[in-house]
């Protein structure tokens, strides 16, 4: 199962990283990977390596903005909403949980739909 | 949370700089792993133990994975980096050398027309005298303009 939620993971990424910022207001890179972890009991991890290019992407489209800070002699760069990247966030969550009840549609159908006629 | 030893601090900076990270995501990457390795030092872990547990997951090989990542990601354009890591950027419009090789120029310049006007022909110059001063003239007005065009090569060359 680990590969296959991966593998959803790799789509789902940036509806997860607004998402959480909708939340939380401001997170940095290791809290956004422990919240994904503890949300989920530990069956969905976040690499750096796939969660940090998504991050800076979305900076780039101006759907974040970051702020720097050194704490405990190291910087931290932390990760805001923009107002767009609000809307969008918004607009993310319903669509993917419009996915979600199309994707239960059609793993378990009713039992009164036929198909192909 | 256990904080960080600044020694134990720079071995993790030490050890992400030399796996070659992209520079937007090194000091990043360092807060990360100093991050997990502090969370395990919280659950009782030591430092050097943490530390060898955490390095594969930051291993040269991952290193490169995720820099090719990353300039996929942005097509080989690098986006903004955090002055943090960033070198000191020549400023574009600052071109002292350019100016002043100008200005001299056109001083030269003005010169030798200032010389032809006001000298040249009052006295009465032979040809033997004019020619070469105009000569030289042209000779002044080609090599500012050589000078020019070399340094406009050489300062976009230098800023590309």
């Amino acid at each position: 199962m680990d590969s296959a939620n991966q593998e959803f993971l790799r789509g789902t990424l940036k509806t997860i990283v607004l998402r959480l910022l909708a939340q939380q207001g401001r997170m940095y890179g290791y809290e956004i990977t422990q919240a994904v972890e503890e949300r989920t009991g530990g069956e969905l991890t976040l690499t750096f390596g796939a969660l940090y290019p998504v991050l800076h992407k979305l900076e780039e489209e101006g759907l974040l903005v970051t702020q720097s800070q050194e704490v405990e002699g190291r910087l931290r760069k932390y990760y805001r909403l923009t107002v767009k990247g609000s809307e969008i966030a918004a607009r993310k969550g319903i669509e993917f949980e419009r996915f979600t009840e199309l994707m239960r549609l059609l793993i378990h159908p009713a039992p009164t739909v036929t198909f192909g006629q | 949370m256990q904080s960080l030893s600044p020694g134990q601090l720079k071995e993790i900076t030490q050890y992400i700089r030399q796996t070659r990270p992209h520079p937007a995501l090194q000091a990043e990457l360092i807060d990360h792993l100093a991050s997990l390795i502090e969370r395990r030092m919280h659950q009782g872990k030591e430092f050097r133990t943490a530390f060898q547990e955490l390095v594969p997951q930051a291993s040269l090989p991952v290193m490169q994975q995720l820099n090719q990542q990353y300039n996929r990601t942005f097509n080989g354009l690098r986006p903004s980096v955090h002055p943090y890591n960033r070198r000191v950027k020549h400023r574009l419009g600052t071109k002292p050398f350019y100016y002043m090789f100008l200005s001299s120029g056109l001083t030269l310049l003005l010169l030798i027309v200032g010389f032809l006007l006001l000298i040249g022909r009052p006295l009465s110059l032979s040809d033997g005298v004019f020619q070469p001063t105009w000569g030289f003239a042209m000779a002044a007005v080609g090599a500012v303009g050589l000078v020019r065009w070399w340094l406009k090569k050489r300062l976009t060359k230098h800023h590309s």
